[in-house]
């Protein structure tokens, strides 16, 4: 009896799986192409730690075996965590090309679109960041003001466009901080799913139908059922098991 | 009365005069009107012709006022025109009367022999159409060859039987035991065949023969070769010479000029048309099905293929020489598809053709030559030509090929011809695919722990102490000032009663020097041009008036005493005085 405790506590120390391990088991299961495993894996993975190659290896796994919604929540989810990640995006962006359905975003204003493609491209850290240093270039300009030095005529200018930086970094950030904290998106992941104009699965209300790999942001939840919301601005109830939600 | 029966009578003769002379007008205008019935007619010179033998056909149109058109097809079935048609036009005059003709003849030579018929011909004359008498005619064959067995054209093929495309050679020779002169050779044309001509005789040339012990004089009109284009029984026209042929003079034995030499200048010819016979040539198909690659070529060929230098450099030009040398039928076939190697620019071919003069059997060489300019360096295999042709003699298809031929071509020194061969091209996408996995270990990130890192936050510390520092900076340093100050300001009347103490040569000046620094440093007072009235200033109201008075009354004792002598008799008790007001003020002071 003790020794099969021992042997037990054993096994469980030697192969304990780290994150290391297990990334790499998941490789070669992709690389001998037994993808559902890797997937299998790479989803175990994610349940303790995260990275975008991770979400990368997973949207990879998924893509091989013909899953492509589960495949562009992973791509995502790495382009959440790297937005600038070229593969990531590339990998997404074909992805995305074999999503049935085709919705038409609004046509934004420039400076919106501009806005937009800022929030996209850096996540919070990367704001929190920019923000710092043009705090920093602030405070360092104050100080040789504070010592007498000046930059001339464009003095006034120079500061006011940093001020203004340092204002609309801080906007960004907490706009930002808001899309991620408030927002919530999905992925659909069964191959179609029929918008229902209420929570309830009546024959009659369906409104609109969706397929595998469309983007959806929840608005609210219900037991069971959730309200999306389409980029084209399309709203409607699916129940809750259709979708992963970022 | 009777002057008057008189004129009666010569009225009524007068009357009948000019009846007479009506009537008789009007007899003379009918029987002219009778006499000039148009009359058409058609006559031969002679009715009974041999084959070889011409006759002459004449249509006569009497009193017709214009000239007469006859459609003259129906005769050509049997007949050739050798002549024709020449007008004429007779008028006569008999007893008085007036004939006019017009007609119009024809030279005639049967086609064949036999009871021949000249058809009746529709002859129009104005708007008037007549039709003539038709004419038979008596062609004889046997009483002709004999009677023209002294002149004769002899046509002749080397084979009867041939395969489509073999040669088949015909002789047209002319013989004849009298004098002539070759008028006109009529070559034939014969359908089914293509027709290379071997000999085509300027001048003719006789020479001396025999056939069956008979002398005759024989020549070479014509040779042709016939290529069969069809199979089937196929026939050779036949060939006409028309020639004029010395008359058999009537012997005038004894006569002064019966001489060879009066003879040969009282020559009468006659005009002769000799036609050969037609030849029929068997053409059969070939006894086995023919090879996919044989285009027609049959008879005997050779193919050899070269280039004038195999070692090149790139860009350089090669000559590519094919060359078909042989008996046949050259001009009728094609060589195969040439394939070169796929870095070589080709230029189309310049052909040229040789033939044999000098032989019956067309004989000739073929040569295409080609100039190649390789693109790039390399050895370079030039395939065999290859050549199918029929082979009669043997009957069976026979495959002829060149010698393949080698080029090595050799680096160029430079890139003399800017090379089109390899333009640069977008990178295209054949497919399309997601990027692959990434297989390093990353470090992990607990998840949802993705936290602002140390130096994001040192960012904004450093900023706030940007802003914050210069402020506690300036402070600070103010902060330390002011407590020197205050410092100074404490122990000034400490300082004061030290220097008080200290044994001075003019005590005046130095009393007064002691207070105002002590003043300076008690009050903060920047100024160092103290004077007393400043110092009451600076005490108004912070001391007792009693001594300030006397603070004020020492300070002007003391700089009395730094300019007069006067007051030397206070300076031992002013040392005690000013200890002892300057003690009384600090302790108001403070």
């Amino acid at each position: 009896m003790r020794l099969i405790m021992l042997f037990t506590i054993f096994s469980v120390t030697l192969f304990s799986q780290t994150p290391d391990s297990l990334f790499m088991r998941a490789n070669r299961y992709f690389e001998t192409e037994q993808f559902e495993a890797a997937a299998r894996a790479y989803e175990k993975l994610s349940a303790q730690v995260e990275h975008e190659d991770l979400y990368l290896n997973l949207g990879n796994a998924y893509f091989r075996i013909g899953n492509i919604g589960q495949a562009i929540w992973a791509y995502e989810k790495g382009h959440m965590l790297s937005p600038r990640d070229q593969d990531i995006n590339y990998n997404l962006n074909f992805v995305r090309a074999q999503v049935r359905d085709r919705i038409q975003p609004p046509d934004d204003f420039i400076v919106v679109a501009f806005y937009r493609a800022i929030i996209e491209k850096f996540n919070i850290i990367d704001l929190f960041s920019i923000g710092g240093f043009l705090f920093m270039a602030l405070g360092g300009i104050y100080l040789l003001r504070n010592k007498g030095f000046s930059f001339g005529k464009i003095d006034g200018l120079v500061n006011s466009i940093l001020i203004a930086a340092v204002i609309a970094t801080g906007w960004i950030m907490l706009d930002k901080y808001w899309a991620v904290s408030e927002e919530q998106a999905a992925i659909v992941i069964s191959s179609a799913v029929d918008v229902r104009s209420a929570p309830i699965a009546r024959g009659e209300n369906v409104v609109f139908r969706i397929h595998e790999g469309t983007k959806v942001d929840i608005t609210t939840s219900q037991p069971g059922w959730i309200e999306v919301i389409l980029l084209d601005g399309k709203k409607g109830w699916i129940p809750v098991g259709e979708v992963r939600t970022l | 009365m009777p002057d008057r029966n008189l004129v009666n009578w010569q009225k009524i003769g007068d009357s009948l005069k000019k009846i007479v002379i009506r009537r008789s007008i009007q007899f003379i205008w009918l029987i002219g009107v009778l006499w000039s019935q148009v009359s058409v007619t058609a006559s031969v010179d002679v009715d009974r012709i041999s084959k070889n033998e011409t006759l002459g056909f004449k249509i006569v149109a009497v009193n017709a006022d214009a000239t007469p058109n006859v459609n003259i097809s129906p005769i050509l079935q049997h007949f050739k025109i050798v002549s024709g048609p020449a007008q004429q036009t007779n008028i006569q005059w008999v007893n008085g009367a007036m004939t006019s003709s017009r007609s119009l003849s024809w030279t005639l030579l049967p086609k064949k022999d036999g009871k021949l018929n000249i058809p009746s011909l529709a002859v129009t004359i104005g708007k008037q159409t007549y039709r003539t008498n038709p004419i038979g005619i008596q062609v004889q064959k046997g009483a002709g060859r004999s009677q023209m067995a002294h002149l004769f054209i002899e046509a002749k093929p080397d084979k009867e039987q041939a395969f489509p495309g073999e040669q088949v050679t015909v002789t047209y020779r002319l013989f004849t035991r009298v004098n002539l002169s070759i008028e006109n050779i009529e070559y034939p044309k014969s359908v089914g065949f293509w027709n290379e001509d071997l000999r085509v005789s300027q001048t003719v040339r006789f020479r001396d023969t025999q056939i069956q012990g008979v002398g005759y004089k024989v020549a070479t009109l014509y040779k042709a070769a016939m290529f069969p284009t069809q199979t089937g029984r196929l026939t050779i026209a036949p060939m006409t010479v028309t020639c004029n042929v010395d008359k058999p003079r009537r012997n005038r034995s004894g006569g002064v000029f019966d001489d060879p030499f009066f003879n040969s200048m009282f020559r009468e010819t006659q005009r002769q048309f000799i036609v050969s016979d037609s030849l029929i040539v068997e053409v059969a198909s070939y006894p086995k099905t023919p090879p996919a690659d044989f285009t027609g070529a049959v008879g005997q060929f050779e193919i050899e293929s070269w280039v004038d230098t195999p070692n090149v450099k790139v860009n350089e030009a090669i000559t590519y020489k094919v060359r078909v040398k042989g008996t046949g039928n050259p001009n009728q076939f094609n060589l195969s598809e040439i394939s070169f190697p796929q870095n070589m620019e080709v230029f189309p071919p310049t052909i040229s053709f040789k033939r044999d003069e000098f032989r019956d059997d067309l004989t000739g060489e073929q040569q295409m030559d080609y100039i190649l300019i390789p693109r790039s360096a390399g050895n370079f295999r030039l395939n065999p030509v290859t050549l199918t042709y029929f082979n009669p003699e043997i009957e069976d298809f026979v495959t002829a090929r060149s010698t393949p031929v080698q080029i090595t071509v050799k680096p160029g020194d430079k890139s003399i011809i800017a090379s089109t061969q390899f333009n640069r091209e977008d990178v295209t996408m054949i497919g399309d695919d997601i990027r692959y996995i990434r297989k390093d270990t990353p470090k992990w990130r607990q998840k949802g722990q993705q936290s602002i890192p140390i130096w994001v936050w040192g960012t904004y510390v450093m900023a706030a102490a940007l802003f914050i520092f210069p402020g506690i900076f300036t402070k600070m340093s103010d902060n330390r000032l002011s407590t020197a100050d205050i410092r100074k300001s404490r122990g000034a009347l400490k300082q004061a009663l030290k220097e008080l103490s200290k044994p001075k040569e003019d005590i005046f000046s130095h009393t007064a020097l002691v207070i105002y620094r002590y003043f300076q440093s008690k009050l903060f007072l920047s100024s160092d041009n103290l004077d007393p009235l400043a110092i009451e200033l600076s005490l108004k109201g912070r001391v007792p008036s009693d001594l300030m008075t006397e603070i004020v009354k020492v300070t002007q004792l003391c700089d009395a005493g730094r300019f007069g002598p006067h007051a030397s008799e206070s300076e031992d008790t002013l040392q005690s005085q000013v200890e002892n007001i300057l003690t009384k003020i600090d302790e108001a002071l403070a």
